[in-house]
């Protein structure tokens, strides 16, 4: 895989990764999500509150153009006459393969995957990504589709009971909401909020453009420069600073055994037990990559089939068959949550706590290599999942502001001591950082 | 690149059968770092019913198989076995399609997991279905049978899949022969001495199928794959396209279920194929309907209405129907069924133009080298992408026709062929089906 990476002059990193695939995929992002609600417009000084929600909200917006004929150069216009379009079906008009968007915790990530047109489709896409067109009448309509998503995401019992690990762990940080909010939240986001997160978030030297597959990077930098030059966005204005949150280390409500969450739609019950991490998001690009090796070490250990813990812990009578564990990284913390269907809670929490506890003590040598190896099948395997390969690039354009350290993460892996790893793992599995959501069947 | 650059593309699909001893082989030379093999135990059954059951008590054998063999007596010492090699643990799966049931075992093969690496697992593999420890020891298969019952409990909470579900075991009961609790009565009163004698009765029946991809030479994978092919039997399982089922609706039914939406589906008549033309003209109508996100469906529901966020459709034709579904608030139900019965009669009435059904032949042209149908979004450039879709012809009985085949047809249609293949379709035949919150 050939890396190239480019920087405009307007700040925008483009990044190519060559393959040889007949599929191409594109991806425009930027590194603002559903965690910030609060922050100060870097221009005016003023603070901007925002409703839980309104990253994704926004996300959904931009996918509206204005009518063919409008000009998107004259920027935020809201008139015009005749039928809007929406993005991504101009793009599949025109042979795109697939195209969405997601927002999660720290991104925003527009991308399109096609054989035909790609120049012209990332051209398009860059273009209703820059140039919010939000006309108040199909802004309200939008509150349909998303409240529709919205019970979607009701409706799945892991879902909510992750939403519910997350309350109990953070007491501040705007990852204890639901990235795209709850009804009577988006009933209240404005435009005048979404517009003030674009000017501030959607500049292109806070955004990142990715092309992976039969790509040149020639031809990707003359696209999206004269996107850029055609919207008058080709001037450098600076990136704004990484929003910090106040959020305590330790977990805000340590379990929930007195009150589980209880569904009708549940059999039996489950645990969702893990540990918050918050770092300085100043963190170096070498210590973030430590970081994520170590956080993949720490699930391995756990919930790996064939680890020495996982075997103990299924010997002390945890069940095998739903034991998981999953992590998160982002730029000012990190998660580790391990899942197990269990009839005494409890007990189960306090086994994943035990466990918790040798971890801390270091992996034993042996053990380091086999969890090293597996880890490494599993990112050979996982490349058989071009989507899931750019989300990975994406993931790291957010932590480390280069796609290509995601193959860096790899590389590391393959060389990184036991030692390394176990000076972390102590600090990143302390018992006030840890908290345990129940899921119930309703009694 | 144009729509020929696809043509192309296509004829990588193509596979060739060779007869070696003990297996039948399906090739497909192709140079490149990654290779990808699947072993096949495929029989006929009498009965939907039967290929349902002998696939469930495959499925607890080799669950219960897992849990070790003598010199790897748990599971997790089973999979490190692979995994400290830096081999990916073999994937062994199950399925049943109509009479027919499969139990597959699918392996990659990489720079780092080569040829070499195949024949050892194959050989533990081989080991693990005829040698496991609970044979032995019961209390492994009852651990088995527990985790299986408790999994069919788990699906309460997957509610589009209970809706899918309760719909095909009424509409279409040769996808879902047996109910949740038939299915769950099946494991829990399974005795050892049967799961033992079906499970060596199905594997050695019939000659296994071998799918494979790569640049190895096809005589050197069926050596490494020799300890498993060994367990096969000598019979070509004869596997042949299914036959095409009427389909009879009823009045419109409701099945209560755990959720606060509507889960919400309508199948709508349509003719068996007259032949791979027609068939390809099917499968074209329901992209414009409602198969691919810039289907009509969507664009009537999400884009013009914002009533959901999302709903496709999908296409039965051994069924005798096109399926639409779609989950949402109950209070939504009325104008929901308005439109999509409109949408429905629209594609049926040849209510498109002749540039945008280019369109939608073209996407559909597209997903025939590059799709996210097997889990993972994956093109043609991959092995494992390869053999799946070869997979659908020699064994899913889907269609015994070529992919080439089927995309030169999708091809030659023209407007005409479409509109006519949707003028014979059938608006007022069709089930209305919901599941969870009553509308």
């Amino acid at each position: 895989m050939r890396q190239s990476y480019r920087k405009l002059e307007s700040g925008l990193r483009i990044h190519t990764f060559e393959m040889d695939s007949p599929v191409s995929q594109y991806q425009f992002l930027v590194p603002f999500g559903g965690d910030i609600l609060e922050y100060t417009d870097p221009d005016t000084g003023s603070e901007i509150i925002l409703q839980p929600g309104s990253a994704h909200f926004f996300e959904h917006m931009l996918f509206v153009m204005p009518p063919e004929k409008e000009d998107l150069s004259l920027g935020w216009t809201a008139g015009g006459t005749g039928e809007l379009r929406e993005g991504a079906t101009v793009l599949r008009d025109n042979h795109a393969l697939r195209v969405n968007a997601y927002t999660s915790a720290d991104i925003t990530n527009y991308w399109f995957m096609g054989i035909f047109n790609n120049r012209a489709n990332l051209a398009t896409m860059m273009e209703y990504v820059l140039t919010p067109y939000l006309p108040e009448e199909r802004f309200r309509q939008e509150v349909g589709t998303i409240a529709d998503e919205i019970g979607r995401y009701e409706g799945n019992p892991n879902s909510q009971h992750y939403l519910q690990w997350k309350r109990q762990a953070y007491s501040i940080h705007g990852a204890q909401h639901f990235v795209g909010g709850t009804r009577e939240d988006i009933a209240k986001i404005t435009r005048e909020d979404v517009l003030a997160i674009h000017s501030t978030f959607y500049r292109p030297s806070n955004m990142h453009l990715i092309a992976t597959g039969p790509v040149d990077i020639d031809e990707v930098a003359l696209t999206a420069e004269g996107v850029l030059e055609r919207l008058g966005k080709n001037r450098y204005s600076p990136p704004p600073g990484f929003v910090r949150q106040d959020e305590p280390d330790e977990v805000a409500q340590p379990d929930n055994f007195g009150s589980p969450l209880r569904r009708k739609d549940v059999f039996r019950s489950r645990i969702f037990a893990g540990w918050k991490n918050l770092f300085d998001p100043s963190l170096s690009r070498e210590e973030m990559l430590m970081q994520d090796v170590a956080l993949d070490f720490a699930r391995s250990s756990f919930a790996l089939s064939g680890s020495a813990l996982q075997e103990e812990i299924v010997r002390k009578g945890l069940d095998e068959s739903t034991l998981s564990a999953e992590t998160g990284l982002f730029r000012d913390r990190a998660q580790l949550v391990v899942s197990v269907e269990t009839a005494e809670p409890e007990k189960a929490a306090e086994d994943i706590l035990c466990a918790a506890r040798t971890v801390s003590c270091g992996i034993p040598p042996d053990e380091f290599e086999y969890l090293r190896n597996a880890m490494l099948v599993g990112y050979d395997l996982a490349r058989n999942d071009i989507l899931g390969l750019g989300e990975r690039f994406a993931r790291y354009a957010v932590l480390t502001g280069n796609p290509g350290d995601q193959l860096a993460a790899e590389s590391l892996l393959e060389r990184i001591t036991a030692d390394e790893i176990n000076a972390r793992l102590s600090g990143m599995l302390e018992e006030r950082k840890f908290t345990v959501a129940v899921m119930a069947p309703e009694e | 690149m144009d729509a020929s650059d696809i043509s192309r593309m296509v004829e990588r699909l193509e596979f060739h059968r060779k007869d070696l001893e003990g297996a039948i082989v399906h090739e497909n030379r192709i140079d490149g770092p990654a290779q990808y093999a699947r072993v096949t135990f495929a029989r006929k059954y009498d009965s939907p019913e039967q290929a349902c059951r002998t696939t469930m008590i495959l499925a607890l054998y080799v669950n219960a198989a897992k849990k070790g063999v003598a010199e790897y007596p748990t599971r997790g010492k089973l999979d490190r076995a692979f995994l400290e090699n830096r081999m990916p643990v073999p994937r062994i799966s199950k399925c049943h399609s109509d009479t027919v049931a499969t139990l597959d075992i699918s392996m990659q093969l990489s720079e780092k997991a080569d040829i070499a690496t195949m024949r050892r697992s194959s050989l533990l593999l081989s080991q693990l279905m005829t040698e496991p420890l609970f044979l032995k020891d019961p209390s492994r298969l009852e651990q088995a049978r527990d985790e299986y019952l408790r999994g069919i409990e788990r699906r309460i909470g997957n509610h589009g899949v209970q809706a899918h579900n309760h719909f095909f075991r009424r509409y279409s009961p040769r996808i879902i022969p047996l109910s949740d609790a038939e299915q769950a009565e099946l494991i829990g009163s399974v005795s050892l001495e049967t799961l033992r004698s079906e499970f060596a009765e199905h594997v050695g029946a019939q000659l296994p199928i071998i799918l494979f991809s790569g640049s190895d030479r096809v005589d050197d994978v069926r050596e490494a794959l020799d300890p498993l092919v060994r367990l096969g039997g000598t019979e070509d399982p004869g596997i042949t396209e299914k036959e095409t089922k009427e389909f009879t609706p009823t009045s419109p039914v409701h099945v209560p279920g755990p959720s606060k939406r509507t889960h919400h589906l309508r199948a709508y008549a349509i003719p068996p194929p007259a032949d791979c033309k027609e068939r390809m003209a099917q499968a074209l109508l329901n992209i414009m309907l409602g198969g691919e996100r810039r289907g009509k469906l969507l664009q009537i529901l999400r884009d013009k209405h914002h009533l959901v966020y999302g709903g496709g459709s999908w296409n039965y034709p051994k069924d005798g129907y096109m399926l639409i579904q779609t989950s949402h608030d109950p209070s939504h139900y009325d104008v929901i069924a308005h439109h999509s019965d409109k949408v429905f009669k629209g594609i049926a009435e040849g209510d498109f133009s002749r540039e945008w059904m280019g369109m939608m032949r073209m996407a559909h042209s597209q997903r025939f080298v590059a799709n996210s149908d097997y889990g993972a979004f994956m093109h043609i450039g991959q092995p494992m992408f390869r053999v799946a879709k070869e997979y659908l012809k020699v064994v899913g009985q889907v269609s015994n026709t070529s992919a080439k085949e089927l995309h030169d047809a999708l091809l030659s249609l023209t407007y005409e062929d479409v509109k006519a293949a949707a003028a014979r379709f059938d608006p007022e035949t069709k089930q209305v089906f919901t599941y969870g919150a009553r509308p």
